[in-house]
């Protein structure tokens, strides 16, 4: 190892500490000293592996660059075991005595082997030289601390950590005794790679094969979900499906949980929509015993893998229906309303810690089972954070079905800039007066949002009804222009 | 033909990019406006808004993708509207354009052209300088200075053909000036040739700019009273031709040098400093400068009139390298 | 192709244009859509990044190389990353810390390492050292050097593209500290008005030098200084190889369609120092060990065993090639020889004049042999 050159301008270097000791086995890329050169204080970096050998400079001294400092064994001759050569240089470097390698004329530093500024104490053992001076001059007493170096070895960061600690709790300013004192602060890669923990962490936490946290959100399992940000991510409904339990109020400090991207950008968009659209919202009640009945009927035909879903038929019915109110399906301009030539329905999918929004494209251009496939492919394909751009962005209407999670009627955020969505609530028996009779009835509550710079009450009145009828007709999901 | 100045560039520009479609123009106001100085007027009509491009007023950007529209096989030839608004592009200039053919080993160069104006007339300080020399102090760059519509139009043409970047620095006090233009779209005027404007024995004018003007006036006025100055145009003054220069002072060995930069280190300073080291038996006196005074120029119009050289200025000198006392000269 | 919209409308748009709609990043393939090779090779091009940095420090300490040394380890996802979008005859231009860009377009490892070296076999002659690296016949428009300078000469070449109305695309990659320069802001402005097709890849390291961004400006989060200028952004994470090729993958979709630039915001971490020569005071341990925790290479090579796509094996073979081309590249190196003392004028022009030339003895003005 040679004093190495650290700076175009450099010409010799002080070696101030070894890190290492002869014996000592390195790895590429450890650090072997300290060297002060007249800019910085670097350290000597191993650029293989091996054992260091020999040092051939004490502490202290003044060095060329490009001189030799130490012999580093290189790691096949380092496997073999330590000779009794290499343990008498360990000795001998070891002891406060001159070596036989003369230090470079004119450096004092190298002349006593003593530390220039006599500790103000005895200092403890394993305290490098630099840390014990920095000690003295910053008030730290180095018996109070915790050595990170080798061997529990107290290292000039040690010390530097330690006053900085204090400093904090005396809520003192950086400036001590007339020297400014830059403290580094801590970037964490959670917060700028918007995933919250290191990868390495989560293999600890046992994450399966082939579960990269990014190409992999199952939203009930993986707590490290991050989506593609983008379009695809919206608002289905103000009340969030979110399973996590209030947390009980705690006398420890609060801890900022950093957003993740997908949040931000709902944050975003949900604020913008609510700020910017006019909303209001209406809702009916829809019986929805034939409809069950129907998918039950019609399920006993199909494979099991396109089972037809109280949700598909909440796509078809939407569908049909925008079909015949073409301003619900429009997108909202300043020039005016732009009439959208198919329906895509959005579909709001919840994923761990937020939504995303896939859309099946022209579902009037499909028929029912071959919709419900559609739905079942983009849902999935949500769930499993493989959605291409094409297959979130760009929905004319959003649907956001909360039924299956028990919950009654609900109000949802228009996903801009459509100019509707639809909030399902739960199917559920309830007592229903027909006719002046009191009888068990299936009962589902729609809530529609819409953009009241689009539509008005009574337009949306209607499409409402017309769903109502579609769904209590199911028949006509299959055939709208059914008689009925 | 008889042109003037204004209308020798806006030809030469025309003709350029009617020769060569690589060749168009961007710059601050060069489009719908017409032109700062109303050089590019009516250019954009003739050749379309992709050809003449009005930009934001973004110096760095302008010179910056003029260079690599250079790279990219285009012929910019940009306008930055004064050379008191180039320092923002002086880093793309000095540490883009006039580096990249060296510092990359000739893999690829910029044939750029930057037209600017120096000079003018009751803009005071930040608005009447003369800065070229500071982009003749770089390797790399080459920087033209035309002082007669001919020039203006054969330097133009020749910049414009050129492989490497071309600072061309007009002078907004000639933009009216008319002289003879040859009808020939292909006259050239070679970069880096230096050339002798009018003969003498006597004394021998150097300038550059609008400097040539002065001294062509100066000669004008001796020769009455019968003294020969013998006036060079430096035309380029990086890379700079010193060979009509040196054969000039060893036919007359009497020098002054006319320019209206400042004139500590400036244009005069190192003419001044060749002449030393290559003609230095031939000089029968000192030799002198007429330069801009070392102020920030100055509104008022007598006190810009003074910081600025003048015939008179010239001719004192003359007479000082001739008589010792010139006095007769003067009147 | 080519000549977007923006030009269509004849450099004369509809005045309140503001904005964008419909560009976002594409997300990354899943691994298993890939060929293994491709996947094989992107690791081996990163391992050949690291390992002839890593060789190129230790030649620096030894007084081999001379100057500043730039490192980009940490880095070296979003060269492989970030090129692996690229069409051979789309542009290329970056800044000082180029090593890796270089490779990663394919410039040849010994003549880069020569250029370290300052020999003449150096990619830039050994005239340009390490942060002058460039390859014209890769479209490779070098090295810049002064902080912020080729984001305008970056939209240069995208306007000849435009203006030759080719579907091709610059990519421009520089660093967080050169949001702060005025060029950068000229730059993009001018990209944004006239829908150039070029691609502002910033790297932000979180330091310019040794000046953490939150100490040099207000606004952190890049991404949204690029859409200030009405430019499609986006912030990615630029350890995830597949994510930076998916995301340059898809901005230079946009831009070769006509429809202007984009701006990227790539995050990732320099391990070494600002140049050899840092002390890495600005920083700490810890966060240079939190960050490490993301390494690039370390963090595909697991992703590719874990998805069983290659074999580690497969992956050891690899870290040997790159070794190999590594050591190759030094022994080439060290064998060029120095530039020709004779060629110290050559090239300061391409037109060198031959009337320019000094009368004799002069002092080297307009001083250049053919």
């Amino acid at each position: 190892m040679i004093m190495p050159q650290m700076g175009f301008d450099m010409q010799e270097g002080r070696l101030v500490r070894w890190l290492k000791q002869p014996g000592d086995a390195v790895e590429k890329g450890d650090a072997l000293a300290e060297i002060e050169t007249d800019k910085a204080t670097v350290e000597l970096e191993a650029f293989e592996s091996g054992r260091l050998a020999k040092l051939l400079v004490e502490e202290g001294a003044t060095v060329p660059v490009g001189e030799p400092v130490a012999l580093l064994e290189p790691l096949a001759a380092a496997q073999a075991p330590p000779t009794l050569e290499g343990r008498e240089v360990d000795g001998a470097a070891r002891q406060p005595a001159p070596t036989r390698e003369p230090a470079p004329e004119g450096t004092p530093a190298a002349a006593p082997p003593s530390p220039p500024p006599p500790p103000a104490e005895p200092a403890p053992r394993g305290i490098s030289r630099v840390a014990r001076q920095m000690a003295a001059e910053q008030g730290v007493d180095p018996a109070t601390l915790q050595g990170r170096g080798p061997g529990g070895r107290i290292l000039s960061h040690d010390v530097e950590e330690a006053a900085r600690q204090s400093q904090a709790q005396d809520a003192q300013p950086a400036i001590t005794a007339g020297e400014y004192r830059f403290v580094p602060r801590f970037h964490d890669p959670a917060h700028y790679l918007g995933e919250a923990a290191a990868p390495q962490a989560q293999r600890l936490a046992g994450q399966t094969l082939g579960e990269h946290p990014f190409a992999q959100p199952p939203a009930t399992t993986d707590p490290e979900t991050t989506p593609p940000a983008g379009d695809g991510i919206s608002s289905a409904g103000e009340a969030a499906p979110a399973p996590a339990s209030p947390a009980a109020p705690s006398p420890a400090p609060a801890e900022i949980k950093p957003w993740s991207r997908m949040r931000r950008t709902i944050a975003r968009r949900m604020s913008q929509s609510k700020r910017e659209i006019p909303h209001f919202y209406e809702s009916v009640q829809v019986l929805m015993d034939q409809a069950l009945a129907f998918r039950v009927d019609l399920n006993r035909e199909l494979p099991d893998e396109d089972r037809i879903t109280v949700n598909d038929l909440l796509v078809r019915a939407s569908a049909l229906a925008l079909e015949e109110f073409p301003n619900l399906n429009g997108t909202y301009t300043d020039e005016g309303l732009r009439i959208n030539p198919t329906v895509d329905v959005a579909i709001a999918v919840a994923v761990e810690d937020g939504l995303l929004t896939p859309v099946v494209r022209d579902c009037n251009g499909k028929g029912l089972v071959e919709l419900a496939r559609e739905v079942h492919r983009v849902v999935r394909a949500a769930r499993k954070g493989r959605l291409k751009p094409d297959e979130y962005a760009g929905g004319t209407f959003t649907l956001s079905n909360l039924g299956m999670f028990g919950v009654e009627a609900f109000s949802a955020i228009i996903n801009p800039p459509q100019t509707a969505i639809l909030a399902a609530g739960g199917a559920r028996q309830q007592p229903w007066v027909v006719d002046g009779q009191i009888q068990p009835a299936t009962v589902m509550t729609l809530t529609l949002a819409a953009d009241h710079r689009v539509t008005d009450g009574v337009e949306v009145a209607r499409f409402l009804n017309r769903i109502r009828e579609l769904l209590e007709h199911p028949w006509l999901l299959v055939n709208p222009h059914l008689a009925r | 033909m008889e042109l003037t100045y204004r209308e020798a560039v806006r030809r030469a520009l025309m003709e350029e990019m009617e020769r060569d479609e690589r060749v168009f123009i961007m710059g601050e106001d060069v489009g719908a406006y017409g032109g700062s100085y109303a050089v590019t007027k009516g250019l954009l009509a003739r050749f379309g808004p992709e050809r003449v491009r009005d930009t934001p007023i973004s110096e760095a950007a302008i010179a910056g993708a003029g260079i690599g529209a250079a790279l990219g096989g285009l012929r910019p030839v940009v306008e930055i509207m004064s050379i008191n608004f180039i320092l923002p592009a002086a880093d793309q200039l000095i540490n883009g354009a006039a580096k990249i053919h060296y510092m990359f080993n000739g893999q690829f160069h910029v044939p750029l052209v930057v037209r600017t104006v120096n000079g003018g007339r009751r803009l005071a300080a930040t608005h009447s300088q003369n800065l070229e020399v500071l982009f003749a102090f770089i390797p790399g760059l080459k920087v033209v200075t035309p002082a007669s519509p001919a020039d203006a139009y054969g330097l133009l043409k020749a910049a414009i053909r050129d492989p490497d970047p071309v600072l061309f620095v007009e002078s907004a006090l000639l933009y009216s000036m008319k002289g003879p233009v040859p009808d020939d779209p292909d006259f050239l005027v070679p970069l880096g040739q230096s050339l002798v404007r009018r003969e003498g024995r006597d004394l021998t004018l150097v300038a550059h700019s609008r400097g040539v003007v002065v001294a062509l006036e100066a000669a004008e006025r001796l020769a009455a009273q019968g003294v020969e100055a013998e006036v060079v145009d430096l035309r380029t003054l990086r890379p700079l031709d010193m060979g009509p220069v040196l054969a000039s002072v060893r036919k007359t060995g009497r020098v002054v040098i006319v320019g209206d930069d400042w004139q500590s280190y400036g244009v005069g300073a190192e003419i001044a400093a060749r002449l030393a080291e290559e003609a230095f038996e031939a000089l029968r006196g000192p030799v002198l400068r007429v330069g801009g005074a070392e102020v920030p120029m100055p509104y008022a119009a007598n006190l810009e009139r003074l910081a600025l050289p003048q015939v008179d200025g010239v001719i004192r000198r003359a007479a000082r390298l001739l008589e010792g006392d010139g006095a007769w000269l003067v009147r | 192709m080519g000549g977007g919209e923006g030009m269509a409308q004849a450099n004369n748009p509809e005045p309140g244009r503001d904005g964008w709609t419909g560009w976002t990043p594409d997300p990354p393939p899943d691994l298993r859509d890939e060929p293994p090779e491709r996947l094989l090779e992107y690791y081996r091009q990163m391992q050949v990044i690291r390992h002839f940095e890593e060789r190129a420090a230790q030649a620096y300490t030894q007084g081999r190389i001379g100057g500043f040394l730039h490192l980009a380890n940490g880095e070296e996802a979003l060269a492989v990353g970030g090129l692996a979008a690229l069409e051979p005859e789309d542009d290329l231009i970056t800044h000082y810390r180029d090593h890796g860009v270089a490779l990663a377009r394919g410039s040849d490892p010994g003549r880069v390492m020569a250029e370290l070296f300052g020999r003449a076999d150096g990619v830039s002659g050994g005239r340009g050292g390490s942060m002058h690296l460039a390859d014209a016949g890769r479209r490779f428009w070098g090295g810049h050097a002064i902080v912020g300078i080729h984001l305008p000469i970056a939209a240069g070449l995208a306007l000849a593209h435009q203006y030759r109305k080719e579907p091709r695309v610059v990519l421009c990659i520089f660093g967080d500290g050169a949001t702060n320069t005025g060029a950068f802001h000229e730059a993009l402005n001018l990209a944004a008005t006239w829908e150039l097709p070029v691609i502002f890849l910033c790297q932000n390291n979180l330091y310019g030098m040794g000046t953490a961004i939150e100490r040099a400006m207000r606004v952190t989060e890049l991404h949204r200084r690029g859409a200030a200028y009405g430019i499609p952004s986006a912030r990615i994470n630029g350890m995830r190889l597949l994510e930076v090729r998916a995301a340059v993958a898809s901005a230079a979709r946009w831009a070769r369609e006509g429809k202007g630039p984009v701006f990227l915001e790539a995050l990732t971490y320099r391990y070494r120092g600002h140049s050899m020569a840092d002390p890495e005071l600005y920083r700490t341990k810890e966060e240079l060990k939190a960050w490490r925790a993301w390494d690039p290479i370390q963090l595909f090579a697991q992703e590719l065993l874990e998805a069983g796509v290659v074999t580690p094996e497969a992956l050891r073979r690899a870290d040997q090639e790159a070794e190999q081309v590594v050591e190759a590249a030094i022994a080439f190196a060290e064998q060029s020889p120095e530039p020709d003392p004779a060629t110290l004028h050559h090239g300061v022009y391409r037109a060198p004049l031959a009337a320019a030339l000094p009368a004799g003895g002069g002092n080297g003005v307009g001083a250049h042999l053919p």
